[in-house]
């Protein structure tokens, strides 16, 4: 009879155990959905590690639990044949349910009622609590249940098994457990703010982001600049001169940017010896050297106000502090405004010395030329920062010719210091 | 920081040094060619001979330095011959004589007398 009637509890547990859906669950994880979409990227082993365990947690707690009423009817049996029953029964309702009392002893339930033949609800999360400590299970072993030869790990494992306060169906405290992941990580959303606990999971990804963009800042960055500078060339005096200019950089990888922009600079070059060799090929033909008259250019200058386009890749040798660089590329451009002046000598060969002060021409030329690729950029800068969004660098800077720049093809370059004022855009 | 600094002094004293590296020009044949030049000398010898106003300059054209041989009679109207420092001779076209400027000062070397 006793056989029969744990066997149909048995089966009623089994079926109800088949049919158990937890809608609520599913929700908890459209809600989770919503609030963090698939697009973050983590990296595949995260993935597949969470699934893994995630996997292997459902497999060990479905495999507990499917093992739990089949327990339960086995110590049903060994307490109705054995009249030593190692625990204290509280029977307060189990006229219909006589199997029930070592299952709440387990889980210190007070009260256990359950009709025959009912169709069990479904368990309403809110109606439980999740424990607090395992105390509530551990205190429940005493040593003689161990002595009696039960197994220790039945009343130790389920530690996160949810405890029942309401004086539910035995059967409900049950099924719960089959879903215990879901419902925990429902329980832990209402306990602990779903915001911090998602955060904690993303922590490393977060960190790894701020790493990443430390300053704050979006891969563009402004600056602008002036300068002074020496100008050279092979005979000329060096003059000192003035720049300006813009310049963007954007960023290619975590040490190399992409540098453009625009400058404006004046270019002056003297020569009094080592006149270039086309140095006076647009002016106007003198009086060539006769054998008498040697004609000779006695003094050559050239001012040209350039509008240069640099492009440029800037190496940042400590991207963290992004405070120091070294840069180098190639820089075209025209010239707004170009003067050149030349004056001549006449050279007597019977006296042996100039027969005349000189005669100057000077000609003006716009627009009229644009040099490509041909002036080299090398410079470095080093920076101090005095604003999260703001800095200031010091570029001593080299510009070396490649060709002849100018109508003139003149080779010069020149030499000085940039003070930059850099403005960083701020990421949304 | 300090090796930064550091290397941000050196690298900034090294590109302010690097345009005055280029060597100045110098005139071939040094302060007296006349006796420095072997060629120069022979020819100084060989033209001491001839008559006439004859004169051997020195200056500068297309980026060398060259000798200009010249006749310096205002009467005879004539073209120099230019030497380089070997003492070979230039091969100027009629184009490179119509357009022919040194580009260096003329200095009197040499001079009948």
């Amino acid at each position: 009879m006793k056989e029969t009637e744990d066997q149909r509890i048995t089966d009623k547990f089994r079926q109800v155990f088949e049919d158990f859906e937890d809608p609520s669950s599913e929700a908890g994880w459209k809600e989770l959905r919503k609030k963090y979409p698939e697009a973050s990227r983590k990296p595949l082993f995260f993935w597949v590690g969470s699934a893994a365990a995630i996997l292997l947690l459902l497999s060990g707690l479905w495999f507990l639990n499917s093992r739990l009423p089949r327990e339960i009817a086995g110590k049903k049996n060994l307490a109705g044949e054995d009249s030593k029953v190692p625990y204290q029964v509280i029977p307060q309702d189990t006229s219909e349910l006589t199997s029930a009392p070592p299952i709440t002893e387990r889980f210190k339930l007070n009260e256990v009622h359950a009709n025959r033949g009912d169709k069990l609800p479904v368990p309403d999360l809110n109606e439980f609590e999740i424990a607090k400590t395992p105390e509530n299970y551990m205190d429940t072993v005493s040593s003689e249940n161990i002595s009696q030869g039960y197994p220790s790990e039945n009343i130790t494992r389920p530690l996160i098994n949810p405890v029942l306060t309401t004086r539910s169906e035995l059967t409900e405290k049950q099924f719960i457990s089959r879903d215990s992941l879901i419902n925990a990580l429902a329980k832990m959303s209402l306990i602990v703010p779903l915001k911090d606990f998602t955060a904690t999971i993303l922590l490393p990804v977060e960190n790894s982001k701020l790493s990443s963009e430390k300053s704050g800042t979006k891969g563009l960055s402004f600056s602008l600049y002036a300068g002074s500078y020496f100008n050279y060339a092979a005979g000329s005096e060096s003059d000192l001169n003035f720049g300006a200019g813009f310049s963007s950089d954007i960023r290619l990888s975590r040490n190399f940017k992409f540098s453009t922009g625009l400058n404006l600079a004046k270019n002056s070059l003297r020569y009094d010896q080592d006149i270039p060799v086309n140095a006076d090929r647009s002016f106007q033909s003198s009086a060539p050297s006769g054998s008498v008259n040697l004609v000779t250019i006695s003094n050559y200058k050239a001012e040209l106000l350039s509008l240069d386009i640099p492009i440029n890749i800037k190496y940042i040798i400590s991207p963290d502090k992004n405070d120091f660089y070294i840069l180098a590329g190639l820089s075209s451009g025209t010239y707004l405004r170009e003067t050149y002046g030349v004056q001549y000598q006449n050279f007597n060969t019977a006296l042996g010395a100039y027969s005349n002060q000189g005669q100057g021409q000077q000609i003006k030329k716009q627009l009229q030329d644009f040099d490509l690729a041909r002036t080299l950029n090398v410079s470095f800068g080093f920076s101090m920062r005095f604003s999260k969004t703001q800095k200031i660098t010091i570029e001593p800077f080299l510009k070396h010719p490649l060709a002849g720049l100018g109508t003139e093809n003149l080779k010069f370059g020149s030499s000085g210091i940039n003070l930059k004022l850099n403005f960083n855009s701020l990421k949304k | 920081m300090n090796n930064k600094f550091i290397l941000f002094i050196g690298l900034s004293i090294c590109l302010a040094l690097s345009p005055s590296c280029e060597k100045p020009g110098v005139l071939c044949g040094g302060n007296d060619p006349g006796k420095d030049l072997p060629w120069l000398k022979q020819e100084i010898s060989r033209i001491s001979s001839l008559t006439g106003c004859n004169s051997i300059s020195r200056s500068s054209y297309k980026e060398q330095t060259v000798f200009i041989f010249s006749n310096c009679d205002p009467n005879i109207d004539s073209v120099p011959l230019l030497f380089d420092c070997d003492g070979k001779p230039l091969n100027l076209s009629v184009a490179d004589y119509q357009e022919l400027k040194f580009t260096g000062s003329i200095e009197l070397i040499w001079k009948s007398q």
